[in-house]
């Protein structure tokens, strides 16, 4: 029983041993441990897979190898007989691998012998061997040096081999780390808005908030609308850039953002161009309106007279034309009107001069 | 006999602390990635995502030698104690298989150096800082802190344990030896 078990044991060390090394002895049939899960759920680490060397095409598992040492049983992914390479992937990898040589192929995978099926097939005989040579394993004989000089060897070999392995980049998969990106700014009505765009992740709080304009800085409070930064901008600072001619404003952030991660902004920056007021004069009635978003400094003079050679009477306006106010001025039944608007416009003053009637006539 | 005694109990203990070594956690990550990493096992998130490494995933397949030799090295050191306390000595293929034993666990050692590289290789990547720039701005993230799982000590343990009872097993294999040959002279 011991020696058959012995012989048993000695076969079936020979067969893995030729096996295992079929794929640099060039055997037609050979098998490879899988120890990487690239191919699950088909092919699970410590799976058997046994290959042979054939033709294979788009869709058949196949085993390249970049080095004597490193293989790769992979699915084709796709072949380019021309030049002379295929592309494959693993199943459960998210990502084709690189092109490799059509020669770097060894085999093309047949079957695959579940790690439960083999282990077993393989741990019996060996356990059979212990218990029928125990005995002789312990009672001093040279036979029972042999299996720790194989398991010496052994660990030679797996040492050799991992030291051999070429060394691979370290790849993390399902890694997405959260970010923002900024779509842009601008202003509409009175308001600056920022657009962001978020991955993963979302603001929590806003920690500061600031804007420039010029030379002067102003702490604001934003609103959070989606994806949007909303922040009101007081009439006095419109009425302050339009003065100084400024048309930039310059938006930064610190936000509190989801995973306990801060956004430190850079400037969000959004320009506006004043508008020139919108003056028009119909049938003796002149309509003054501010289209910007802060008031505009405005003088208006409007000069009368019922008759020529009359002395002029004056009507002096001076005031912040607030946005979207609409100033008239009734100069009907006056035989003779002038008026003068002089306001500024990106820090320059504009001034109009417009005769509204003559001879009682509105001048058009 | 009681440099055989201490050899013997180094090796039992060296592989007792291996096979530890392998089945426990090694390092243990908290922060923007959270989890741990064993050579037999890990389980690793960040951001509330699952994360996977195809280099871990092949780790558990590279230790098996080194599960076999330190079990094998436990189970010759427990029977050489065993069979020490009932029969009050050790013969000289006890002291052999032992010598055997712990040259095995000294190249698991080396392994076993060369899959921790592979582990810190990944924890560098997996713990390294997520903080970057993005058109929006400097996104900083508050990191990852690493713990060792594993005292120093135990670790000192694990790789000295061994190269000890080789040493003192190869000694006394040797004294034995000249002893044997003198005695054959006389």
């Amino acid at each position: 029983m011991g020696s058959l078990s012995s012989i048993l044991l000695y076969v079936l060390a020979a067969m893995l041993l030729i096996l295992s090394a079929g794929r640099f002895l060039g055997l037609p049939i050979f098998f490879s441990l899988v120890v990487s899960g690239s191919m699950a759920p088909s092919i699970q680490p410590m799976d058997l897979a046994v290959f042979r060397r054939g033709n294979y095409s788009i869709g058949d598992v196949v085993i390249w190898c970049s080095s004597p040492m490193y293989c790769v049983a992979h699915r084709v992914f796709n072949i380019s007989f021309e030049k002379g390479f295929l592309v494959t992937k693993g199943d459960a990898n998210p990502i084709p691998d690189q092109p490799v040589l059509l020669s770097s192929v060894r085999g093309v995978l047949i079957l695959v012998v579940p790690r439960y099926i083999w282990i077993p097939l393989i741990l019996l005989p060996l356990t059979l061997y212990v218990v029928t040579n125990y005995r002789r394993l312990f009672s001093g004989s040279l036979w029972a040096m042999t299996p720790i000089y194989m398991i010496l060897l052994y660990s030679l070999g797996s040492s050799i081999y991992i030291f051999l392995i070429p060394p691979s980049p370290v790849i993390i998969e399902g890694l997405s780390i959260p970010s923002v990106e900024a779509r842009g700014a601008w202003i509409s009505n009175s308001s600056l808005t920022a657009e962001l765009s978020f991955k993963n992740t979302s603001i929590v709080s806003i920690d500061s908030c600031i804007y420039y304009y010029g030379n002067s800085s102003n702490a604001c409070s934003p609103q959070l609308l989606g994806d949007r930064l909303l922040i009101e901008i007081p009439r006095d600072v419109w009425r302050d850039m339009n003065r100084l001619g400024i048309s930039r404003i310059d938006l930064r952030i610190v936000a509190s953002l989801e995973w306990g991660a801060k956004l430190y902004s850079w400037n969000y920056t959004a320009f506006h161009s004043f508008e020139m007021l919108n003056i028009s004069a119909r049938d003796g009635v002149v309509r003054i309106y501010n289209p910007n978003p802060g008031c505009v400094d405005t003088n208006i003079t409007a000069m009368m007279a019922e008759r020529a050679g009359e002395p002029w009477r004056e009507l002096r306006i001076s005031r912040c034309l607030e946005p979207g106010e609409v100033v008239e001025i009734d100069l009907r039944g006056y035989g003779y009107a002038f008026i003068r608007i002089e306001y500024v416009l990106i820090g320059s003053k504009q001034i109009i001069q417009r005769e509204v009637i003559r001879d009682h006539k509105p001048v058009s | 006999m009681i440099m055989a005694i201490a050899s013997t109990a180094s090796l039992l203990l060296s592989s007792v602390l291996i096979i530890i070594y392998l089945t426990t956690p090694i390092y243990i990550l908290r922060g923007d990635a959270n989890g741990y990493i064993g050579f037999t096992g890990y389980y690793l998130e960040a951001f509330g995502e699952r994360l996977r490494s195809p280099v871990l995933d092949s780790l558990r397949i590279y230790t098996a030698p080194i599960y076999i030799s330190s079990s094998v090295a436990l189970i010759t050191s427990a029977l050489s104690i065993a069979k020490y306390i009932r029969r009050r000595g050790f013969s000289i293929h006890m002291l052999a298989m032992l010598q055997g034993s712990a040259g095995i666990l000294v190249i698991s050692i080396g392994i076993l150096a060369a899959l921790s590289q592979i582990v810190e290789r990944v924890l560098s990547v997996v713990a390294s800082s997520y903080s970057h720039e993005s058109s929006a701005g400097r996104i900083i993230y508050g990191g990852t802190d690493v713990y060792e799982a594993i005292p120093w000590i135990l670790r000192l343990l694990i790789s000295q344990l061994p190269y000890a009872s080789l040493l003192m097993l190869t000694a006394i294999l040797l004294i034995y030896s000249f002893k044997k040959e003198t005695a054959v002279k006389i």
